[in-house]
């Protein structure tokens, strides 16, 4: 068990729990995808184009943009958040538009025929990079650009590491339905890595019944590392936001969204 | 004789602020409210004569029965009503006054307008006021709306939530007992904490009859900053 990596225990391990987060970001997904939308606009993707969502969760993003008519393919590295996806792609009408398939991002395009590819549009979402070192990201990177066309578009949502520097909370607790989840985090300036503990209850009644804790550990980026990672692995930046709603980006913003071309 | 004692670090800062302020060590000081004493014993076990009141009898009943026999001779607890604290005769003097613990314009336990008032009749020549209290600064810019601490078996929840309308940091503490990893509920309570820019600490300080203020970022008297979490106020009382 010491060499499981935190990604395995919180996805594979006890995927429930989590999968309690995801359900509670399910609305928010309604949002984030009519702002993708006029992400692609803006950058060329055309209407009914291919869109790779890797990682996809539940798929809050990936059956959104479904029904706006894109062709999306949904990859993730755990069956029970798949599953789920699928269930509710049926409910929304759109799994002739929306396939699912499990995947590491690590080895990103054997997660997959060829046949699906290339795609017009690649995105990576709710800071999910930087969950196995830099390198690591460097190669994500390229598996990505090995899936997108040239002149194809990558959109990165990351956490921003200026703003954890200013901002981060050392303790926080969140409810999610039954789920409630006390955390504690670091933010170890010399690494630039979140050194972050997770312990996951389950309420019953007023007590709290441990479920798991999950030590958390990701790298975070500030924008021009985020530039540089993007270039070294073949993609060109186009722009740099604030946020998926396009503002401007400053040490502020929570979170950071690049538009690169391949 | 005072004790060659080494003191929690908070009250060393605090024993070396009032000789800072003209206080030295046998000097009479009255500590209200004092809670279950900390401080107090601290104070009286480097050599100043301290006078602790309470309006909680059970802290002080607690407080009595920790009084090491070297500082019995200088460490005087009472419990008094809330009003009138500080409840002491009106003839009994003292050469510095310490408000500690953010109790200033509290509802519970704390010290009232009133009070203020009454303290200047305990301040013999310069007696100083020292208030200290939360830097409503710092707690503003700095929401943190969950916090958890650990004591043994014991973890505790605290959710705060500050009014910036009304001024007041309200916070709900939900006790619980380790078993394992899991976290049985054993009780919960409430508080709410008026805070104040210091400017109003020193218009409260003004209206009791207490003038000169300064304020401090901390008893290392580094300048008032709002990443200070607690400031210190020391006021004169006036003469006129």
């Amino acid at each position: 068990m010491a060499s499981e990596h935190w990604t395995e225990a919180l996805f594979l391990r006890h995927p429930e729990a989590f999968l309690a987060i995801l359900e509670s970001a399910w609305e928010s997904g309604e949002r984030q995808s009519k702002d993708l939308h006029a992400v692609f606009d803006r950058f060329g993707v055309p209407a009914a184009g291919r869109v790779l969502d890797a990682p996809c969760g539940i798929g809050r993003h990936a059956t959104r943009l479904g029904a706006m008519g894109y062709r999306v393919v949904g990859v993730d590295l755990a069956p029970v958040y798949l599953a789920r996806a699928r269930e509710l792609a049926e409910q929304m009408g759109v799994s002739d538009r929306v396939r699912f398939r499990e995947g590491d991002l690590r080895r990103l395009s054997e997660a997959f025929p060829e046949s699906e590819a290339p795609f017009d549009a690649a995105v990576n979402l709710w800071t999910s990079l930087g969950y196995y070192g830099e390198a690591a990201d460097d190669r994500i990177l390229q598996e990505y650009a090995k899936l997108v066309r040239p002149g194809g578009l990558l959109v990165l949502s990351i956490v921003n590491r200026d703003r954890v520097v200013r901002h981060h909370a050392a303790q926080a607790y969140e409810a999610y339905g039954d789920f409630v989840v006390v955390s504690q985090e670091r933010f170890d300036l010399t690494s630039s890595g979140m050194r972050n503990e997770w312990r996951f209850f389950r309420q019953r009644g007023e007590d709290l019944e441990h479920v798991v804790t999950v030590p958390i550990a990701h790298r975070v980026y500030s924008l021009h590392e985020l530039i540089r990672l993007l270039g070294a692995a073949g993609w060109q930046v186009e722009a740099a936001f604030g946020g998926l709603g396009m503002d401007p980006p400053s040490v502020d913003s929570r979170t950071l969204v690049v538009a690169a071309r391949r | 004789m005072p004790e060659d004692v080494r003191l929690p670090d908070d009250v060393e800062s605090l024993a070396a602020f009032l000789r800072e302020e003209g206080v030295p060590a046998g000097a009479r000081i009255l500590d209200v409210p004092c809670g279950i004493g900390r401080r107090a014993l601290g104070l009286a076990r480097v050599g100043y004569r301290v006078t602790a009141v309470d309006a909680n009898e059970i802290a002080i009943d607690a407080a009595r029965a920790r009084i090491p026999d070297g500082a019995r001779t200088r460490l005087t607890y009472a419990a008094s009503p809330r009003d009138p604290l500080p409840g002491l005769p009106q003839a009994e003097g003292f050469d510095a006054i310490l408000c500690l613990d953010h109790a200033i314009d509290q509802d519970d336990a704390g010290i009232d307008a009133g009070c203020l008032s009454r303290l200047h009749g305990h301040a013999e020549g310069g007696c100083p006021l020292v208030v200290e209290f939360l830097n409503r600064d710092f707690l503003a810019s700095r929401p943190r709306s969950f916090a958890f601490h650990v004591l043994g078996n014991v973890e505790q929840h605290e959710f705060r939530r500050f009014d910036p309308v009304a001024g007041v940091l309200h916070l709900e503490r939900k006790v619980y007992e380790r078993s394992g990893e899991n976290l049985r509920f054993r009780t919960q309570s409430e508080a709410a904490l008026r805070l104040h820019p210091p400017h109003e600490v020193g218009q409260l300080l003004d209206r009791a009859g207490w003038r000169s203020v300064s304020f401090y970022g901390g008893w290392d008297r580094t300048p008032v900053a709002s990443d200070r979490q607690k400031l210190v106020a020391v006021g004169h009382p006036a003469r006129d």
